[in-house]
């Protein structure tokens, strides 16, 4: 499994605690629009993720992140840059 | 051909929601959002279609907006100096009144610099977006006031939010930024939904451990806490040590405006570069005598801060006796948690219909999207007037 994949598994993992069981995620699904989470709860999962990798994604990134494949793409380069 | 009403249209598409909702709310009874009080009879009360309320949701903390020497000075500075300045701070705006009202906060909070802004909201978005630039960083508080979001939005910084209240989650967050760029850590003393307190001591070790410099907005908390009045940095023995304290006019001073003040000489740089402070009118010569004598009744009369605990306590205790599950330990701020928003709202419309006004509180402008029947006590609630409330309470029915 390539890095890429291992954090987009990670990503829907933090995912699965703000939406019903089951629900379908791709790289194309969009966090707010189509799994309808919250902006209260988009910071706090973002929150997650950063705590998982030990990162920091700051606000005006976050708000330039529409989908799941997006944030996947940020943690990465995240990570690659440390 | 599109008409010119059509093509207006998709500006206002995006309240269809909010709109929605609110009428939604309307049909559990009437509207929470700006009930048009006919009359102010007193701090704690006012008239509404001829019949009169408790008013247990206004901020007005040391209950000093009828106060005599605040209402005469107010009086003397219109006859005197008008009814506006009719310019900014950085033209004809500043007044004799605006500079020693400077002086005068600079000395009450012992720092080297005091700037008054037009505004509380204001002042945050002119000091934190000045401070804050390119290559700088700016660590907020979860639970910010939407002026410092906004505040943030407006700089060219990279803003991070920190766990609510959790100094481990900010140290963290403070030691994976990169070495590059000043630091700045944004907090509120009491937090004005829950009222809860920042633990600020461990705060200021974490960012001066981290080489951060911390900014407090102590909007609700400046006359209700401290030995003196002057926060929750002075409560928690953290006064010289915090890099700037905010401040707003329109609580517990009574008026309308804002200040900022900092133990750097170096801020006063900003009335050159802050966009806030440079375009916009100045404080009218009213609101400033207002907020002066407000912040003499203040220094002078620490039995305002006895009374708004001792009001605080009798109807936290009270609202705790009957159940009711409260964000927070007592502060002059008492959120009383509802199961969801159609609960809330019903009982914002029971308690009205007793007499008693409170805030609503629902999401997003909640923390953890919590629904809330928001009470703040003033130092001038009597206690058959804090028991009104919650006899009210009391009588409150479940939505059916």
């Amino acid at each position: 499994m390539t890095e890429q994949s291992k954090i987009f598994e990670t990503i829907c993992k933090v995912l699965s605690e703000y939406i019903p069981e089951g629900t379908e995620i791709t790289a194309d699904t969009r966090i707010v629009a189509d799994l309808e989470i919250d902006s209260v709860d988009v910071f706090d999962l973002i929150m997650e993720v950063e705590d998982a990798y030990d990162i920091s994604i700051s606000m005006e990134l976050i708000s330039t992140t529409h989908t799941v494949g997006e944030l996947t793409n940020v943690v990465n380069g995240l990570i690659g840059a440390d | 051909m599109l008409t010119k009403t059509k093509r207006n249209k998709p500006l206002f598409d995006k309240f269809a929601a909010i709109t929605e909702r609110h009428e939604m709310a309307k049909l559990l009874g009437r509207s929470p959002i700006g009930i048009p009080f006919e009359k102010i009879l007193s701090p704690t009360r006012a008239l509404f279609e001829g019949r009169e309320y408790v008013l247990a949701g206004t901020n007005n903390y040391l209950g000093l907006t009828f106060n005599e020497n605040v209402k005469r000075s107010m009086i003397e500075a219109v006859e005197t100096l008008g009814s506006a300045t009719t310019g900014s701070r950085q033209a004809n705006g500043t007044y004799g009144d605006h500079a020693k009202l400077e002086q005068d906060l600079k000395a009450f909070f012992e720092m080297q610099s005091a700037i008054v802004f037009t505004t509380g909201y204001q002042t945050n978005l002119g000091a934190i977006s000045a401070l804050a630039g390119k290559d700088d960083h700016i660590l907020i508080d979860a639970d910010s006031h939407a002026c410092i979001y906004d505040a943030c939005r407006l700089t060219d910084a990279s803003t991070h939010r920190f766990r609510h209240n959790d100094p481990e989650n900010l140290n963290k967050r403070l030691q994976r930024l990169p070495e590059r760029g000043g630091r700045l850590v944004v907090v509120e003393g009491m937090y004005s939904m829950f009222g809860d307190i920042a633990p600020l001591a461990e705060i200021v070790e974490v960012a001066h451990a981290n080489d951060a410099m911390v900014f407090v907005d102590e909007a609700h908390s400046v006359g209700c806490f401290g030995e003196k009045g002057r926060g929750i940095a002075e409560a928690q023995g953290v006064l010289e040590d915090v890099d700037f304290i905010s401040g707003t006019f329109s609580k517990s001073l009574a008026s309308i405006g804002g200040f900022c003040v900092s133990k750097h000489p170096e801020f006063e740089g900003i009335r050159l570069a802050s966009r806030a402070y440079m375009f916009t009118a100045s404080g009218a010569p009213a609101n400033i005598a207002a907020a002066s004598a407000a912040l003499g009744e203040l220094k002078n009369n620490p039995g305002l801060r006895d009374s708004l605990l001792a009001m605080s306590n009798r109807l936290h205790s009270g609202l705790t006796d009957l159940g009711f599950d409260i964000c927070a330990p007592t502060s002059p701020v008492i959120a009383v948690k509802r199961p969801d928003e159609a609960t809330a709202v019903s009982e914002w419309n029971q308690l009205f219909e007793q007499g008693v006004y409170v805030n609503l509180a629902v999401p997003p402008a909640t923390p953890g999207g919590v629904s809330l029947l928001r009470l703040s006590v003033s130092a001038a609630h009597t206690p058959e007037e804090i028991d009104q409330v919650i006899e009210a309470f009391s009588n409150l029915k479940p939505l059916t």
